[in-house]
């Protein structure tokens, strides 16, 4: 069993964790080839 | 109120944090949606773009009504509400074969379902089940998920329009924002407390109008709204006019989108500690500063990044700002009406915001008059905030000092 005290310390560091790893994932669609094609056409008129 | 027991702070503070994650998040992805739509059923790009004005308007419009019946009647229902609206608008956006419908289900449906589950609600009840002491830091950490969905959905979006068409991709994020109708329970029975006096919705509006801090800071949030949007629409293309790759105005963009979740809490930890009007002030006086760098500077990846960076920490960190100090000046009581009639000012400025960058790079064939608008703006919202008098009204003081 986890000690009480440490429970909100764990939520956070996983909270942040899930955090960092969506961002990573985000960061990368957001340059990928696709996704520049299809945002940068909206600007394109 | 014995039912509302389990629903703790911290249950209210995640559940808030994940409808405004889905609600401001699947929107962010709309744009998105254009080039395939347009071609696939013969639309002009006008079509598409009046529905999602519409959006704004309609969400612009209705959220002081939805903060209104939220502050009387409970949020729970008008959360509940807007999420089943959000997501059969999202759902019908798919099946719209017509400029009408698309206006219906993009334009009023999810206008309507933004109003219901958007900042002015979930930030009215967030701010009501936590002590006053405490209730910058949770404005800053529910604006913090509303952000991280405008940043992640994106990405979200695109993935899906490519995995699925976008058809699918519609009907997948409907039903995502179908998440939103069992957040709801967590946030239901935080009206305001007996002890926050009797005092009725219109005494509320008459004494908010007399107030002359709550127009300042009404204006100083269209300022907020004009720029944010004008940077968002504008400046990837900006930056291609400019000689740019699309390569690195889309990283400004994820820049922005990952530094406004740092941003949106950080200034709700600053607000918390500090004079509200005063981060206010600073926050605007740094986009003037960067903005003015911006376009002052050669354009080169470092001077991209440090644009990125600096205007996602101060984007959407105005929220908690100008939510917490509403609610410090007027009490929680009335906070999602008065704060949403605050928001339709942002949502006033957004819309000039979109149309004077689209209406000055037609008639003068360059952005620049807009920047520089942007810098005069952020002194005027950074001149506006200092004389806001940050006292509570006397109505509240007797109260608070028997608490």
């Amino acid at each position: 069993m986890i000690p009480q005290p440490h429970r909100p310390l764990l939520v956070w560091a996983a909270l942040l964790a899930l955090l960092a790893y969506a961002s990573y994932v985000s960061f990368r669609i957001y340059m990928s080839p696709e996704f520049l094609i299809g945002y940068a056409n909206l600007f394109s008129c | 109120m014995r039912a509302g027991n389990w629903r703790t702070p911290a249950i209210v503070l995640a559940c808030g944090s994940v409808v405004l994650m889905l609600s401001l998040g699947t929107r962010q992805s709309f744009g998105l949606f254009l080039p395939p739509m347009t071609f696939d059923l013969g639309w002009t790009r006008q079509t598409f773009g009046f529905a999602i004005a519409l959006q704004n308007l309609v969400w612009g419009l209705g959220q002081p009504f939805a903060g209104a019946i939220a502050d009387k009647f409970g949020a729970a229902r008008v959360v509940l509400g807007g999420g089943v609206l959000y997501a059969l608008g999202v759902c019908l956006m798919a099946y719209s074969t017509t400029g009408t419908a698309f206006d219906v289900s993009a334009g009023i449906m999810v206008g309507l379902g933004l109003s219901g589950s958007g900042f002015g609600v979930v930030m009215g009840v967030v701010a009501r089940s936590v002590a006053a002491e405490r209730r910058s830091v949770a404005l800053g950490l529910v604006g913090a998920g509303g952000s991280f969905g405008q940043f992640a959905m994106l990405p979200l979006g695109q993935t899906l329009i490519s995995q699925i068409g976008w058809h699918n991709a519609l009907l997948a994020l409907a039903a995502m924002s179908l998440v939103i109708v069992p957040m709801a329970a967590a946030l239901a029975g935080r009206t305001a407390a007996p002890s926050a006096g009797t005092q009725s919705l219109g005494a509320a509006l008459r004494e908010a109008a007399a107030h002359k801090g709550f127009w300042l800071l009404t204006f100083s949030f269209m300022v907020c709204g004009f720029q944010t949007i004008f940077i968002m629409i504008h400046l990837p293309a900006y930056l291609v006019d400019q000689g740019l790759s699309p390569t690195q105005g889309m990283t400004a963009l994820a820049l922005i989108g990952f530094f406004n979740i740092v941003g949106s809490y950080g200034c709700g930890v600053l607000g918390g500690r500090f004079s509200k009007k005063r981060i206010l002030f600073w926050l605007y006086t740094v986009r003037a500063i960067a903005i003015a760098l911006f376009i002052a500077l050669p354009l080169t990846t470092a001077t991209i990044w440090g644009f990125g960076i600096a205007m996602g920490v101060t984007w959407l960190g105005t929220v908690p700002l100008t939510n917490g100090l509403v609610a410090q000046i007027f009490g929680v009581k009335y906070l999602s009406t008065l704060f949403s009639i605050a928001f339709l000012g942002h949502q006033i400025g957004s819309f000039l915001g979109a149309w004077y960058g689209g209406l000055m790079f037609d008639l003068t064939g360059s952005y620049r008059m807009v920047w520089i608008f942007c810098v005069l703006l952020s002194v005027i919202a950074a001149a506006l905030c200092m004389p806001i008098d940050e006292r509570d009204v006397t109505r509240l003081r007797p109260s608070e000092s028997q608490a």
